[in-house]
């Protein structure tokens, strides 16, 4: 049976043209990839994680390359929400593909104050909101929030009550996966995003410090593929609910296997980095498996 | 316009132990650089080394399509550039970055390098002195050793006069870390309308101290650890009076004032 190209999955009432996306924080708000290929083509962007004050970031080195990888300490830098709807808003009216905004904050109030600020004034490009809940980059929020149950269900209920798009709730493995997704999911959410980058860190042994200047960071690339593609089998299995997948995705068949493992939607952070073009070589390479 | 394309190798040898010289055919990217820019290659064919690595660009020549890279073997990336052979074919994207500004007006313009620093200077020269053959270059270079300073034959094809050498090995010039020599040189009166550096982090800073005590303004090509390098990642991040620049995006050049050093 021959696919028809103009039906992608419908995933929490959204239609994507195709199941591929860009993971927050590897494409910004695609502007710089529009030499690399038409954006149009995308299932969909997820922004990077926003705030609402500017954040300035980790000092640098904010990388290392590691054995099948790279851990990274960014720092959710970016220039606040405000900014972003003015910067980056025009831009992104004008794409036709699904834009997936990532929220942030140092509180669980600050998470409500980008929201408001995106509902009322992102005039309808915002398809549905990722909520960031694991950044392991920042000294508060993030993943620090993840281990609070009572806060996750808190923030979650807020949120949700506040737009009627869907919102995916971002998760790492350094929190208790499956609780939390579970509170999420009881609390709105109407899916998850699994995972986010993985606790990790590299010492120089010239001066035995810490390499990178946020000291750890998250580690990304084909080494985390195997762990993401656990922690999204199972908490398919568990709950069977929308899932974002992400963690070393870089051919067709690495998305197969996130796909066959019970994710809808898949996500390409880290492979943009060694070509720009994996995401559309993704989705070429899909539509022969049938997807 | 960035591009992203597959060049054939025309050349990849050696020139003195460690070092190497590669030629690539980019037409594109030959066509369109600024001197100052970089190109992102990807070595090896696997997942090992990961990222692309960053390459200042040499010279381009636009009627050939040739773009020429030099580069040290320091680690994986480079190792395995140096394996890549006569007709195979490298991933490479470019030009990237914001490069030298340059202005008709200046007559004197001093160069301030450290070791490979030199690499992105010669084709602001070649450039530079191409259109405005009245402009001077007085080169400050400082390197390891003798052996080091194997393109200067390259600048003085191209119209330069005045070399000042440090090592540190005291092997040619004096036994001395460059900018103390530009210091020294500046102090006995020498004038120059602008100043482009590149090298060391320490070596851009004392450069960056030389033009505000003499007044002289400065632009320097910064490198720090990158991953895209074309500015979505936010990896290569450098302290700016304006707040966290990309050095891939908003740079690699920057005038030395807006750093916090």
């Amino acid at each position: 049976m021959k696919k028809n190209k103009n039906l992608g999955p419908v995933v929490a009432g959204v239609r994507f043209k195709n199941p591929v996306l860009l993971a927050s924080g590897t494409a910004g708000d695609g502007q710089k990839l529009k030499d690399f290929f038409d954006l149009n083509e995308l299932g969909g962007i997820i922004t990077k994680t926003l705030t609402f004050n500017p954040e300035e970031g980790n000092p640098a080195p904010r990388i290392i390359e590691v054995f099948g990888g790279l851990i990274n300490s960014i720092g959710l830098q970016n220039e606040g929400v405000r900014q972003f709807v003015k910067n980056s808003g025009p831009f992104l009216k004008k794409i036709k593909t699904r834009i997936i905004v990532s929220i942030g904050g140092k509180t669980p109030e600050e998470y409500g104050q980008v929201l408001a600020h995106l509902e009322k004034n992102s005039a309808g490009f915002i398809s549905a909101y990722e909520l960031n809940l694991s950044c392991p980059n920042v000294k508060k929020g993030g993943l620090l929030f993840s281990r609070d149950e009572k806060l996750v269900r808190k923030l979650v209920a807020k949120v949700c009550r506040a737009t009627r798009k869907p919102v995916f709730v971002k998760l790492s493995i350094a929190c208790d996966l499956l609780k939390i997704s579970q509170v999420s999911l009881e609390a709105g959410a109407s899916g998850l995003s699994l995972i986010n980058s993985i606790p990790a860190m590299a010492i120089d042994t010239k001066t035995g410090q810490p390499i990178l200047g946020g000291i750890s960071g998250g580690l990304s690339g084909p080494v985390i593929k195997p762990v993401a593609l656990a922690a999204v089998y199972q908490a398919y299995q568990e709950f069977k609910a929308p899932i974002i997948a992400s963690g070393g995705i870089f051919t067709a068949e690495d998305a197969v296997e996130f796909l066959q493992a019970g994710a809808r939607l898949i996500a390409i952070g880290t492979a943009n980095y060694i070509d720009p073009t994996a995401a559309i070589k993704i989705i070429r390479g899909l539509e022969n498996f049938g997807f | 316009m960035i591009f992203n394309l597959k060049a054939q190798v025309i050349k990849n040898f050696e020139i003195i132990p460690g070092y190497w010289h590669l030629d690539l055919a980019a037409l594109p990217i030959a066509r369109s650089f600024f001197p100052g820019q970089f190109v992102e290659v990807k070595c090896g064919s696997g997942l090992t080394p990961l990222l692309r690595r960053p390459f200042s660009i040499y010279q381009a020549d636009s009627k050939k399509g040739r773009v020429t890279l030099i580069y040290k073997i320091v680690g994986e990336g480079t190792a395995q550039l140096a394996q890549v052979k006569k007709g195979q074919h490298l991933e490479i994207m470019g030009p990237l970055g914001q490069g030298f500004q340059l202005q008709k007006k200046w007559r004197r313009i001093a160069l301030v390098a450290g070791g490979l620093g030199i690499l992105p200077l010669f084709s602001l020269v070649k450039k530079a002195r191409a259109k405005n053959p009245q402009m001077n270059f007085e080169i400050f270079w400082g390197a390891a050793a003798k052996s080091h300073f194997f393109c200067a034959s390259e600048f003085r094809g191209i119209g330069v006069k005045f070399f000042f050498y440090a090592t540190e090995d005291g092997s040619k010039g004096a036994k001395s870390f460059i900018p103390q020599i530009f210091k020294n040189h500046l102090a006995k009166g020498a004038e120059y309308d602008q100043i482009f550096a590149c090298g060391p982090r320490q070596m851009l800073a004392k450069v960056a101290g030389i033009s505000k005590k003499f007044q002289i303004p400065a632009q320097v090509s910064l490198e720090e650890r990158m991953a895209c390098g074309f500015g979505v990642c936010l990896s290569c991040a450098v302290k700016t009076r304006a707040g966290y620049k990309k050095v891939c995006d908003d740079g690699p050049v920057f005038r030395a004032e807006e750093i916090v050093w």
